[in-house]
């Protein structure tokens, strides 16, 4: 338990590993389709404003997190919390930061499999001549497990390649596996999302054909337009600002648990003011540049804004790998162009996918190994078997909303309880008392002092003020709204259809469970640590 | 690596790209679309280039005079 840790191999690997973890299938995805629903340039504005208010704080929060706790031995959060707060109810608190990105890694990877298999599709030219109901077909009988055309078994082929590879890679360690990922991963993503940018902005106009059947010329300008042209009265609503504020939460991978493994491997003397502030820029310039220059304008030139609009209440999944595909079989040049439109976009999605979801094992890997002395194969075996056992379940009740479930409990809400704790224990306990405004602006704010620990560049000094009272409070009113407007009637679960409660109980139940044990395992853990007279 | 030279470049960039749009983008989004996209690849610029001029980590390293706590 107290044997040499991991450490990065270099500063760059570190960054885009970090950057990688953050930038995922939601920067190309969840991104265009809150912005689209929000009003587009009415829902940058507050984007931005929560960019700088919640999501550098936040960032900056996870990496001291993740340090304070790893000087300490620990690469999980529960240990993490103990060694914040030396209440026994710490880890147990922490316990959430292994539950999600456990819980999230297990569903994570069953999409990411659809972005592995419709690379091969792209390929193949299953895409190619399809009409938007074929298409939306074509995905529905995929997920179904009853697509004619290709097998029941396909789903489950590319699942088991999809788990293969990201253990594989979290087998092989944070230097040889992550990191080299990371190194190979991250630029193929940003060269394949940048030719396509390029391709889908110098697009001429299009004729488009409206819902009330007249025709009207459409560009990529269009949707550029459509993103960036605010609607001042718009940005009264109180929803548009929380949808911006979550989309910053998500697509940071903030309140997950992983961006704290991965940062639990710095030494003292590393800089993490400014490698925080380059992993979420690496992280924006993914989301903003890109993916909020491919999807939209693409889609808003081939169906125009209305089109759009209505393809993103359709959700993330029907923009990916409905609309997007639809646009690459109506570009110029024909099948080929196509099917390498189809594999850049898909590719791309699946390297945004499995750089986050390596980085998801990480906690529950580190926490077996630290705690349970496992060796890395056993402990990265052992968190397969259970993603493996546990995500065929969703393979089988997906059309009965069993990863809907997930996707809110773990994926969502769950990420914002993380994140108002950790906040509260890193800057309110550690640091200052909030009360106490001359604590804030001292030399003796413990905060302050463990984020400058060998920093290469000095944060604001107002962002003493905001960290301490500005980002929790935005945590409440995001929490309780949250609470209020999704919460309740997502648990009781309004406008779900009855043929599906069944199963979302169970899912739930499954939830509870993998929550249960892990509670379980930590408190095991720490009865070891105690007989070994090593408490927090 | 110079950091001013790198975000010259990058304004210089961002111009060509706003002269290239300016027939058929709306002048305001053109305007914020560009602004936004200054602002996040600025801080981008400015961060990896002040992070490659620092020794790895792990390795002992001191602080600019000008940026400890």
């Amino acid at each position: 338990m107290t044997e040499e840790r991991a450490r990065w191999g270099s500063r760059v690997g570190l960054i885009l590993a970090m950057a990688g973890n953050a930038v995922g299938l939601g920067n190309f995805l969840r991104f265009p389709v809150q912005a689209t629903e929000n009003g587009g340039g009415t829902f940058m504005i507050p984007y931005f404003i929560a960019f700088l208010l919640l999501g550098i704080p936040l960032m900056w929060i996870e990496w001291g997190v993740g340090r304070h706790g790893g000087l300490r031995g620990h690469g999980s959060v529960p240990g993490m919390f103990q060694t914040l707060w030396k209440n026994p109810v710490a880890k147990y608190m922490g316990v959430l930061g292994l539950f999600m990105p456990l819980v999230v890694l297990i569903y994570y990877c069953y999409i990411e499999s659809w972005t592995l298999a419709w690379t091969f599709f792209s390929i193949k030219g299953s895409l190619h001549g399809l009409t938007e109901q074929g298409m939306r077909q074509f995905l529905t009988n995929y997920q179904d497990l009853q697509a004619p055309e290709m097998g029941w078994w396909v789903p489950f082929a590319f699942y088991f390649v999809t788990i293969a590879v990201n253990f594989g890679v979290v087998l092989k360690g944070l230097s040889g596996g992550i990191e080299k990922l990371a190194k190979i991963g991250m630029p193929i993503l940003f060269i394949f999302a940048a030719i396509l940018v390029v391709r889908v902005l110098t697009l001429h106009p299009q004729t488009v054909t409206l819902a009330n059947g007249t025709t009207a010329t459409s560009s990529p300008a269009a949707g550029l337009n459509f993103m960036y042209l605010p609607d001042w009265a718009k940005l009264k609503s109180p929803s548009v600002w929380l949808a911006a504020a979550g989309q910053i939460f998500f697509t940071l991978s903030v309140g997950m648990g992983s961006l704290q493994a991965y940062a639990s491997y710095l030494r003292k003397e590393d800089d993490l003011t400014l490698s925080g502030i380059a992993t979420a820029a690496t992280n924006e310039t993914a989301e903003v540049v890109l993916g909020g220059s491919l999807a939209i304008p693409a889609v808003v030139a081939f169906f125009g804004v209305a089109g759009a609009v209505a393809i993103a209440k359709g959700g993330a999944y029907d923009l990916g790998f409905v609309a997007m595909p639809l646009v690459f079989n109506k570009l110029p040049g024909g099948a080929l162009i196509a099917m390498a439109a189809g594999v850049m976009w898909f590719g791309l999605l699946f390297f945004a996918g499995i750089t986050s979801s390596v980085s998801m094992a990480t906690p529950t890997t580190s926490f077996l190994q630290e705690n349970f002395g496992f060796t890395r194969k056993k402990s990265v075996l052992a968190v397969a078997g259970v993603a493996v056992a546990i995500g065929l379940l969703h393979i089988f009740f997906y059309q009965w909303g069993f990863l809907s479930e997930w996707d809110y409990w773990a994926g969502t809400f769950g990420l914002v309880i993380l994140a108002m704790m950790e906040t509260v224990l890193f800057v309110w306990v550690l640091g200052p008392n909030p009360w106490r405004w001359r604590q804030v602006w001292s030399a003796d704010n413990r905060m302050w002092n463990e984020l400058h620990d060998g920093a290469a560049w000095r944060i604001p000094n107002f962002y003493r003020f905001i960290m301490t009272y500005i980002t929790p409070l935005f945590l409440v009113v995001m929490m309780v709204a949250w609470g209020y407007k999704d919460a309740w009637p997502t648990l009781m679960m309004e406008g779900i259809p009855a043929d599906e409660h069944v199963t979302r109980w169970w899912s739930r139940g499954v939830m509870l469970l993998i929550l249960a044990g892990l509670m379980l395992l930590t408190r095991i853990a720490w009865r070891r640590r105690e007989a070994q007279g090593e408490g927090a | 690596m110079n950091t001013f030279a790198l975000l010259v470049v990058l304004c210089a960039v961002l111009l060509v790209i706003g002269i290239l749009l300016a027939g058929s983008m709306n002048i305001g989004a053109l305007i914020f679309m560009l602004c936004a996209w200054a602002v996040v690849l600025g801080i981008l610029v400015w961060s990896f280039a002040r992070l490659l001029r620092l020794p790895p980590p792990g390795n002992d390293h001191t602080p600019p005079p000008d940026s400890g706590p």
